[in-house]
């Protein structure tokens, strides 16, 4: 099975999960995912990932200047986007749980 | 210090990202590629010195593969397939549509200044740059259909990058103060081109109603597709277009001095700039004293000679005690026709009396010329139990002809003035119906009812 496929789905928990523990810039949030173990993610998903939920006003955004290039974008997650995680949650939970009974009886 | 400038090689991947992103709309899209940019030079931090281009394409997938995951993470509307390979000629349709603009700005330009200085006029030529207009406008909305409202693809050609950079640096500049005034004054404006509809509905109807509802209407309309057209760019092509017949309006109206409402009230100009138009009937220069101009603070429009039994007379020149030929300062209202566009009548002053009278025509535009035959007849009082046949003339000394009909004011309330004035009569006012004589005048008459036998044209006394 592709884990990419899976992904898609998730993404936007995943991302929105590693911005509640710090605010974080694009290539940041990619290296906390890959650390965390999503190794498939892609850079365009993730920036993409992150422009939608901006969009959607989960996320608020500021910049920093960087000494090492361009200036970065840091985002946070703000109240809409703390009640859209807890929600997000307990629907993954939910579907983690039904399917780990589906699979486990299976078989 | 910060280096900005990207890797060569990155610098190419982010220009082929960029390409496949131009659809979205300008801020979007600058948005997400200034992430792409710090992805891209994150990416080349980590590679370390071996950027090549396949090792970034190792790293992030090819542009085109990388733009559409971008695309699809961030909820975009997915590539067409026409999106990237038509990309050359969507460009073209885009440059089209700047063309467009530009000639239906210049159409609608020439259109409100035609209109806004012929108005009055039977010429009719503004009906060419409308049609021009109108024509190109309706192409521009077959370009602009289905299109986003940002317009993200005219916002990507370089003279609109140019644009908001140039108006970026006005906001902020030398220019500052004045730019940010003169943006406030934005509101304003949409108040005022609605006024100058408004006007322009004033100067052709004369009423008031008309003026009113179309300004209000104006207004409303101005009103929504300012507000509206910050947002929709699309509208940019119709906005600018009327914008423009606006500002011609309004120069055109200022340049030909058409402020006079309604039927405009053309009085031939009274000073020595136009001396051509004071000339006598035979050419000869017409000494502007002895024009005629007021009686009882009305204007003298025209002057109706009749003979004594009550009979109109034609073609008739008036002289002073010096010889000198009288005129008559202002004629009738020409009722927008203009002295050169036919019909109209030169050099009215020095006509001889009576004058033709210029009439609008009934329900079609432009005017005709009436011959000069009074909107009213006469009737000449006689005493009572005089025989018309020997009747000695009122104390006007008029000849004791009798006139063919009974007066219809009582016998002795006629002062013993000459026949004929018809008081408060401005034929280009009241046209065809005279008010009553008031007490005391002459009798007048309407048409419909006088019996005078006279009102022969052709029939000349002098």
């Amino acid at each position: 099975m592709d884990p990419s496929q899976l992904l898609k789905g998730v993404l936007d928990l995943a991302v929105l999960a590693v911005l509640r523990e710090e605010d974080g810039y694009g290539y940041d949030v990619l290296r906390r995912l890959r650390k965390a173990g999503l190794d498939d993610v892609g850079d365009a998903s993730v920036y993409g990932t992150l422009r939608r939920l901006y969009n959607a006003g989960l996320l608020t955004s500021y910049v920093v200047a960087s000494d090492e290039g361009p200036n970065r974008k840091y985002y946070a997650l703000n109240e809409p986007g703390r009640q859209r995680f807890r929600e997000s949650t307990d629907t993954w939970n939910s579907f983690a749980r039904t399917m780990s009974e589906l699979v486990g009886e299976t078989r | 210090m910060k280096d900005t400038a990207l890797h060569p090689v990155a610098a190419d991947y982010r220009v082929e990202v960029a390409r496949i992103l131009a659809d979205l709309p300008a801020v979007e899209a600058e948005e997400i590629l200034d992430d792409v940019e710090v992805n891209l030079s994150e990416v080349v931090a980590e590679l370390d010195g071996a950027v090549t281009s396949d090792a970034l394409r190792a790293r992030l997938g090819t542009p085109h593969e990388y733009a559409a995951e971008l695309r699809a993470a961030a909820g975009y509307p997915p590539l067409t397939p026409a999106g990237d390979g038509g990309r050359l000629r969507g460009v073209g349709k885009v440059e089209l549509l700047m063309l467009g603009l530009l000639v239906a700005l210049g159409a609608a330009f020439v259109t409100g200044v035609a209109l806004g200085s012929q108005q009055d006029s039977q010429e009719r030529w503004w009906i060419f740059p409308c049609v021009l207009a109108l024509a190109v406008e309706a192409v521009n909305a077959l370009w602009l259909r289905g299109r986003e409202r940002g317009l993200p693809e005219v916002a990507a050609l370089s003279v609109s990058r140019r644009a908001r950079a140039l108006g970026a640096s006005l906001r902020t500049g030398r220019f500052a103060e004045p730019v940010r005034f003169l943006t406030s004054l934005q509101s304003a404006w949409w108040v005022a081109r609605a006024l100058v509809v408004s006007l322009l509905a004033w100067v052709i109807t004369g009423g008031v109603w008309w003026p009113v509802a179309v300004g209000l209407l104006a207004l409303v309309a101005s009103l929504w597709l300012g507000s509206r057209s910050r947002h929709d760019r699309r509208l940019v092509w119709l906005a600018v277009p009327l914008n423009a017949m606006v500002v011609g309006l309004g120069i055109g109206m200022v340049s030909a001095g058409q402020f006079e409402p309604g039927e405009v009230v053309r009085m031939e100009p009274m000073g020595s700039n136009h001396p051509s138009y004071f000339n006598s009937w035979d050419g000869h220069p017409l000494d502007s004293s002895t024009l005629m101009g007021t009686l009882d603070g009305n204007p003298l429009q025209n002057i109706y000679p009749f003979d004594a039994q009550g009979r109109p007379l034609k073609d008739v020149l008036l002289f002073d005690q010096n010889g000198r030929q009288l005129g008559l300062y202002s004629g009738f209202s020409n009722y927008g026709c203009t002295r050169d566009g036919r019909p109209a009548v030169p050099n009215r002053e020095s006509l001889p009396f009576p004058q033709p009278r210029v009439e609008p025509n009934q329900g079609a535009p432009g005017c005709r010329i009436v011959e000069g035959t009074a909107p009213f007849t006469i009737a000449i009082p006689v005493r009572p139990g005089q025989a018309p046949q020997s009747s000695t003339p009122p104390s006007a000394g008029v000849p004791g002809n009798p006139p063919a009909t009974v007066p219809s004011t009582p016998p002795g309330s006629a002062p013993g003035s000459a026949p004929g004035t018809a008081p408060g009569a401005a034929p280009g006012t009241t046209r065809q119906q005279p008010p009553a004589a008031s007490a005391g005048a002459p009798s007048t008459r309407p048409e419909g009812e006088a019996q005078t036998p006279g009102n022969q044209p052709g029939e000349s006394g002098s």
